[in-house]
């Protein structure tokens, strides 16, 4: 019987025990399931929410951790362009874990290791069941040359994590090859204060360089440009926000933190200047790189992107020719016929005063006729248009160098041809006297000479010399027309 | 009688001056000519072109004294535009107007006008101590002629004047115009001189010319009479004292101003003048290049009755006219030009340049009873 009991109790233990082992098998069975459903829950996610890339799906388990929280960054994984470390790395990289860090330094040797192994020993339950409660304590153990150090890394929920470099620096710790343009002699302010982050997003973008907005969208942020585009003319690169074209946003050794200096810069889409800068004669700014003296990179109300219209904008370094502008003969230089670039070349000539041509042809552009054909036939054809004439202003017209007949003096002896001169005598050719006949104060020229040329010998308006007409033109024996006193 | 005597002895005085004037003309050859503001050697111009050309009625041609044209080329003749001599005036080559008109017109060498007489006869007019009268205008700071003789209209005497010579003093422009501007009308005149009348010695009807005699002379002073027809009339307008026969002392002289007749007042280019030698008759015509009228014939015509004479009838270049008795002109006293510039010492007359200078005192065509007996019978007593 009590072999029966025995049986009966093996045989009941046996059933126990299968019974055992089948709720073993199923609770296995379970756990098994509850994963392989986790697993396919998180392929669904990750179906659902990624793109499917492998580096993107790398990026999310490296920084699982960190995204149990901050889910928010899982999609910056899905950007068009995603930081490297943030990406590849851990956002350890960059971040501090959240906690507080307490170090206890444990000095190494005899008695302090005897104090440490009857503590462990002492206190080992209550740290294995605080460990078991505390599971994410991480332990790490560094061991100097005579001492031992422990640290514990306690999370702490809420508390604000922090960067592992101050953040003007922290960039840096990857991008250390751009150090060099943080000293550059025109940084870009944000990048040399290291606010990297104001054009950057420190995770990831759908824009080139990881920039937080459109490059074309992200420079007027700080830099407005309305006023420079509702200006007449903007310059193109501005009106397509292309700033970069331009300007480098890090630093650059060049004002207004350009990409190359002025000339070098501007001759990449201008050649047609390029070109210019061969010839022999060459404006001052144009030569010293400084482009933006006249011109307004941006936008501006005078074409071509002047800064102010001509001949103002030139007034603003030759204020001299501005008063001769003003005097009482002047060419029509600020009318709408005639600016300065009428005669100078803005940029470069092969010519004095950078003018177009070095000889009379400049004058001829607009004064062919009616002067052209007789001067260059007339004795004076050799004696260039300047030997009389001022080109911007004069107190004597017709923009005379000097008054009328001491214009004429230096070629022609004065002695001979002047009535004040104290020498020969010579038929009046100061203005004291009326030209009865121009009905104007006399000169050599009002009613005699044509200074650029006739079809008379010298130069003589109306007949040859020594016709009487020349005479009569004023001493006409007609009565109330006639000059002199002895008719 | 009178008359041979006096011909003979100017003919000896002619021989004589003319032999002095050769020796004169041969001697300044060497010596500087005066300034000129016109060289016609190496000019390439013409004569023509500042003379004229000789018209077919014989008219005088102007020179470079008028007739200008838009394409004539006078002016330069006389006038520098530029370079003109520092002391000149008006870019005229000299300082005087009749230092500038002596630069063509200079008679010292027998041509021209002041200097001719001399030149031909060693006599200088203008000498108080000589024979003969001049014009006298020196045209000099010095001794400017500022007054008319015989000029104030109620006294008879000198009257003041201003004139543009230098310092107010006569000069030549005074009277003539030099550009031939407001000039009297062309007269016929006795003048035959190289400069101009180069085929005008057988020219029978003469010269006209206005001689460039202003209608008024140049003054300060407009009061004086603007005349047009060359006679007394002219003479007066500066010399107006000598016209005034009425209220003053003088001899009778015909002037439209004066005139009370019932005709027309004589003038230099209509007078009454005899018909032919030897005869009585007159005819009216000119008194130029005619010896014919200036004798009156007794009795006097009709053309001459109510007449007088006109300045010039009596005041002229020097002639021989006249018989004493009868008051004709026989052969030997008609008019008579061989030669030019009164190079001829036979010449009746011999010296055309009237009123500049004179052989006679009083530019009196012929001097002392023989002047007065032309038209005057001889005292019967």
């Amino acid at each position: 019987m009590e072999q029966d009991r025995d049986t009966t109790a093996r045989v009941a233990g046996g059933a126990a025990e299968e019974r055992a082992g089948r709720r073993g098998r199923g609770a296995l069975t379970a756990v098994l399931l509850v994963l392989l459903l986790l697993g396919a829950i998180t392929t669904a996610i990750q179906t659902l929410t990624l793109d499917g890339e492998d580096e993107v799906v790398r990026g999310v388990i490296e920084n699982l951790e960190c995204l149990q929280c901050h889910t928010d960054l899982i999609p910056e994984f899905d950007r068009e362009v995603v930081h490297k470390p943030f990406m590849a790395e851990q956002c350890t990289t960059c971040h501090t874990p959240h906690g507080r860090i307490e170090t206890e330094t444990v000095i190494g040797g005899a008695v302090q290791s005897i104090k440490r192994v009857k503590t462990l020993v002492e206190w080992l339950p209550v740290k294995i069941i605080v460990d078991l409660l505390s599971p994410d304590d991480v332990t790490v153990t560094a061991t100097d040359a005579d001492s031992t150090v422990r640290v514990t890394e306690t999370p702490v929920k809420g508390e604000t994590s922090e960067l592992v470099l101050p953040r003007t620096d922290l960039c840096m710790m990857c991008h250390g090859d751009m150090g060099a343009q943080r000293n550059a002699a025109y940084p870009h302010k944000p990048f040399a204060n290291g606010n990297c982050i104001d054009c950057h997003d420190p995770h990831a973008s759908d824009i080139t360089s990881m920039l937080t907005i459109a490059p074309e969208n992200l420079c007027v942020t700080c830099h407005p440009m309305g006023s420079e585009l509702s200006r007449v003319q903007a310059h193109a690169p501005v009106e397509g926000f292309h700033c970069l074209d331009c300007h480098d946003p890090h630093g650059s050794a060049y004002r207004g933190i350009l990409v190359d200096n002025q000339r070098d810069l501007c001759f990449t889409c201008h050649p047609s200047v390029a070109r210019l800068s061969g010839m022999a004669v060459q404006h001052g700014p144009y030569a010293n790189d400084a482009c933006t003296d006249c011109h307004e990179p941006h936008g501006a109300d005078y074409m071509p992107l002047l800064r102010a219209e001509e001949p103002r904008l030139c007034y603003g370094c030759h204020p001299e020719i501005e008063t001769d502008f003003r005097k009482v003969s002047h060419h029509p230089v600020g009318t709408v016929t005639l600016d300065c670039t009428g005669c100078h070349d803005a940029h470069a000539t092969n010519y004095a005063a950078l003018l177009y041509d070095n000889d009379n042809g400049i004058c001829y552009d607009c004064h062919a006729r009616p002067i052209q054909a007789t001067y260059d036939r007339s004795g004076h054809k050799n004696t260039p248009c300047w030997g009389c004439h001022t080109p911007h202003g004069s107190n004597w017209g017709p923009l005379l160098k000097a008054v009328q007949p001491d214009v004429c003096f230096p070629c022609h002896e004065r002695r001979s041809f002047d009535d004040a001169a104290g020498g020969h005598k010579n038929h009046p050719v100061r203005p004291v006297y009326y030209d009865v006949n121009a009905k104007t104060r006399l000169t050599c020229t009002t009613t005699c000479h044509a200074p650029h040329g006739t079809s008379h010998n010298f130069m003589l308006r109306h007949y040859d010399s020594p016709q009487d007409g020349n005479c009569l033109i004023c001493h006409a024996v007609t009565p109330g027309d006639r000059v002199g006193v002895d008719f | 009688m009178r008359a041979t005597k006096g011909r003979r002895t100017h003919l000896i005085v002619s021989t004589r001056r003319w032999l002095i004037g050769g020796i004169l003309f041969i001697a300044m050859l060497g010596v500087a000519s005066p300034a000129c503001a016109y060289d016609e050697t190496g000019t390439g111009r013409a004569c023509v072109e500042c003379h004229g050309s000789d018209t077919p009625d014989g008219s005088e041609s102007s020179g470079p004294h008028g007739g200008y044209t838009a394409t004539s080329k006078k002016c330069a003749t006389c006038h520098s535009a530029h370079k003109a001599p520092a002391d000149g005036i008006v870019l005229l080559p000299a300082a005087t107007v009749l230092a500038t008109c002596q630069t063509c017109h200079d008679g010292t060498s027998g041509q021209g006008v002041y200097g001719v007489i001399k030149a031909r006869t060693g006599v200088d007019p203008a000498d108080p101590a000589e024979a003969g009268a001049a014009h006298r205008m020196l045209d000099t700071e010095t001794d400017p002629i500022t007054a008319i003789p015989g000029g104030d209209s109620t006294g008879g005497g000198s009257r003041p004047a201003t004139f543009s010579g230098t310092a107010g003093g006569l000069t030549c422009s005074d009277c003539h115009s030099p550009h031939g501007s407001n000039v009297v009308d062309p007269f016929t005149g006795d003048r035959a001189r190289s400069t101009t009348d180069t085929a005008g010695l057988d020219s029978a009807s003469g010269f006209r010319s206005t001689r460039l005699l202003r209608q008024r002379p140049t003054s300060t002073d407009d009061s004086y009479a603007s005349v047009t027809t060359y006679g007394s009339d002219w003479c007066g307008a500066c010399h107006a004292g000598r016209l005034s026969w009425h209220e003053l002392y003088n001899h009778p002289v015909e002037a439209a101003t004066t005139y009370t007749g019932t005709g027309t007042a004589f003038t230099y280019e209509s007078v009454a003048r005899l018909t032919g030698v030897g005869v009585s008759t007159t005819e009216l015509g000119t008194l130029g290049r005619n010896n014919f009228g200036y004798v009156m014939p007794d009795p006097r015509t009709d053309q001459q009755r109510d007449h007088e004479p006109i300045c010039q009838q009596c005041h002229e270049d020097a002639r021989h006219v006249g018989d004493v008795t009868l008051r004709t002109v026989d052969t030997t006293e008609v008019f008579d030009i061989t030669a030019l510039d009164g190079s001829a010492a036979g010449d009746n007359p011999r010296f055309q340049v009237f009123p500049h200078e004179s052989d006679n005192d009083a530019f009196l065509i012929e001097t002392d009873n023989d002047l007065c007996l032309n038209c005057h019978r001889q005292p019967s007593g």
